[in-house]
């Protein structure tokens, strides 16, 4: 496959990346005296406003992937996309903002493995952390694999240049300032892809005619796909059965799978996100710190499925600069999956398989001229190297306190820990980018990790939801329930295949019992399998298994809690507020596009 | 943070007064106009960021 760059970028290009990397390198070097403790190291002393940990919160789970992944998904399926916010997120941020945050703030937990300690015991506790130090290091690998494939893509750059000079980057402003660091380029990022993609959108939908002219096109391209016109413009009206939807389950499948098991799961329970939660100046802080993310994370949509939409419509109508599609295959801006030797590749039914992952990308070429140009992949730049220093700092504070305190070294000075803190994260660049080689050599490296997530995650929401709700919980119960659950995700796993796939990382290698109208059907039935299982195990199992007294329960659990009164000082601030707003927000933004 | 966004958006109104025949699209120069909005967003970002240093000081003068 031709590797010509699709893009020449202007001198101002450049000039807006640099501008960006001096920035990101001299924060960090402002804030290295900052980081004294390894309470300021790792969560930032505690010392941050609502806004600031909000915004981290976010951003920290908008990783590029996030970005051109949804991109993609706009493309595949439409508006229906807006289901992974919508039903996938704000449910899950509100909940976790509401009930979860008194436990994981107010237990002084320094992680979510140490919180699982805290509530169960250390077994508990270490295969969290051991399942979830590897979950960071492989996503942050991949997100330099993501960007170096991107780049070399797009832009000519070499896959080696761009892993190594967004590694030395991320090493040495989280080495420098810790979490604080990570948390600011994170507020940057944010504001950089706001910026970055609201002209995008804007140009974007100018050039289909609004809305109508997109619904309008989209119809044609629906029923091209074999759906009904309105199948890419409706979020819920074609949920009613698998065969009717792009995204191929139906409601029942998509709200308990996404919406309540891996949304949960992933929101809950993921230190990545928690982390910065826990940095906050305050408990009110804290439980708002979710809240104040999902009100951006109910526009994302707007910002990022959008581009994706359009792209499946728009046909290129100027040269300027870009390479046409290899053998002229693909559909609007979106080129088609080429195999090695350079031909269309087709599924089982004999279409061409489309690289929606360059949706995003190719809108980025065709609409923004030099320029903006460069502030749009300032802004995936930003994105891919705040994805990979999230994974990071998280992964150094679960080695540095979960592992290494707990069994290497346990009773050192907290200088010590410090020290060993600022270890972990060169380490932890370092197996990173042998991740991403592994990702770059095996590229079913996603698929797989998308398919550890959801046989650790969901489980381990069950595991938290009876942790903090229901005090007769015990460890043993916490344990082998977690177990289970992620066992009977392998399982159900194995015997199940998506329509029209090989047997493989993607099901089937036990025998094929079941089969999905898609992968994601597939998946969130997994999660729902594996969470019920994880349920119902530590259930049966606690129920004969001694659990902790009470009174080292203390704060840990939902009956054991004072409740925290929400008498902040204005009204918007008090989360039970918020959280109604949020929520009606949510059904507003549903019901228009149902 | 106000810095930043005042120096990107000063090069890309730079940029877009340059080359104003590359950057403008269907009369629209995205590049000045886009350029022109983020330098004062992040003109904003510097005053209210001065704004809080000053309230901080005067805070710390009146207590003492």
């Amino acid at each position: 496959m031709a590797t010509l760059p699709l893009v020449h970028l202007q001198w101002i290009d450049y000039a807006l990346m640099g501008v960006y990397f001096a920035f990101v390198l001299g924060i960090g070097w402002m804030l290295r005296r900052s980081a004294r403790t390894s309470t300021d190291f790792f969560l930032s002393g505690r010392s941050l406003p609502a806004w600031v940990t909000g915004l981290a919160f976010l951003s920290a789970n908008l990783g590029a992937q996030e970005v051109i992944g949804m991109g993609a998904s706009g493309a595949k399926y439409g508006i229906a996309t807006s289901h992974f916010y919508w039903i996938g997120a704000i449910p899950a941020m509100v909940f976790v903002g509401l009930f979860m945050m008194p436990f994981y703030y107010g237990s002084r937990a320094r992680s979510v493995p140490e919180y699982l300690r805290l509530r169960f015991d250390e077994k508990t506790r270490t295969f969290n952390a051991a399942s979830f130090a590897v979950m960071t290091i492989f996503s942050s690998g991949i997100s330099m694999y993501a960007m170096g494939k991107l780049f070399n893509l797009l832009l000519g750059w070499s896959f080696n240049f761009s892993v190594l000079i967004s590694a030395i980057i991320v090493l040495c402003y989280v080495l420098f300032g810790g979490l604080r660091s990570a948390i600011y380029n994170e507020v940057l990022q944010f504001f950089l892809i706001v910026f970055g993609f609201m002209p995008l959108v804007y140009l974007g939908m100018r050039a289909v005619g609004g809305w109508h002219g997109l619904q309008a096109r989209l119809d044609v391209a629906a029923r091209a796909h074999g759906f009904a016109a309105g199948a890419y413009t409706h979020a819920w009206t074609t949920m009613g059965s698998a065969s009717h939807n792009p995204i191929g389950v139906e409601w029942f499948g998509l709200v308990m799978g996404l919406g309540f098991v891996l949304s949960f799961g992933y929101w809950c329970t993921d230190f990545l996100v928690v982390q910065r939660a826990m940095a906050a100046d305050s408990m009110n802080a804290a439980r708002r710190t979710p809240l104040v993310a999902a009100v951006p994370k109910m526009l994302f949509p707007f910002l990022v499925i959008l581009p994706g939409m359009i792209a499946l419509v728009l046909t290129s109508t100027h040269a300027g600069g870009v390479a046409s599609f290899a053998h002229g295959m693909g559909e609007g801006l979106i080129p088609a999956k080429l195999t090695a030797a350079g031909t269309p590749l087709t599924d089982s039914n004999g279409r061409m398989i489309l690289d929606y992952d360059l949706a995003t990308p190719m809108m980025l070429i065709h609409l923004f001229p030099a320029g903006m140009l460069g502030l749009g992949l300032t802004a995936l730049l930003a994105s891919f190297m705040s994805g990979m220093a999230g994974n990071v700092t998280a992964f150094n504070t679960v080695w540095t306190y979960d592992i290494y305190q707990s069994h290497i070294r346990p009773g050192a000075s907290d200088a010590h820990y410090l020290w060993m803190g600022r270890v972990a994260t060169v380490g932890g660049i370092l197996l990173s980018i042998a991740a991403a080689y592994v990702a770059a050599s095996f590229n079913n490296i996603m698929d797989l990790l998308q398919l550890v997530f959801a046989f650790v995650n969901a489980p381990l929401f069950a595991t938290f939801a009876l942790g903090m709700f229901w005090k007769r919980t015990t460890g043993h119960g916490a344990f082998v329930g977690l177990l289970s659950g992620t066992a009977a995700a392998a399982i159900h796993h194995g015997l199940s295949l998506p329509a029209g796939a090989e047997i493989g990382v993607k099901g089937g290698y036990l025998a094929v019992i079941w089969t999905y109208p898609s992968e994601l059907a597939q998946t969130f039935w997994t999660a729902i399998i594996a969470w019920v299982t994880c349920c119902l195990v530590t259930a049966v199992v606690s129920l004969l298994t001694e659990p902790k007294p009470e009174s080292e329960l203390n704060g840990l659990v939902y009956a054991l809690t004072p409740k925290p009164t929400d008498n902040a000082a204005t009204w918007l601030q008090r989360p039970a507020v918020l959280a109604c707003i949020i929520l009606g927000l949510t059904l507003g933004l549903n019901l228009v596009f149902f | 943070m106000g810095a930043l966004f005042a120096v990107i958006g000063l090069l890309l109104a730079f940029y877009g007064l340059v080359a104003r025949s590359q950057t403008t699209l269907s009369g629209l120069n995205i590049d000045l106009w886009w350029g022109s909005i983020m330098f004062i967003f992040g003109a904003l970002l510097l005053a209210l960021a001065r704004a809080a240093r000053l309230r901080y000081t005067h805070s710390e003068d009146t207590k003492k």
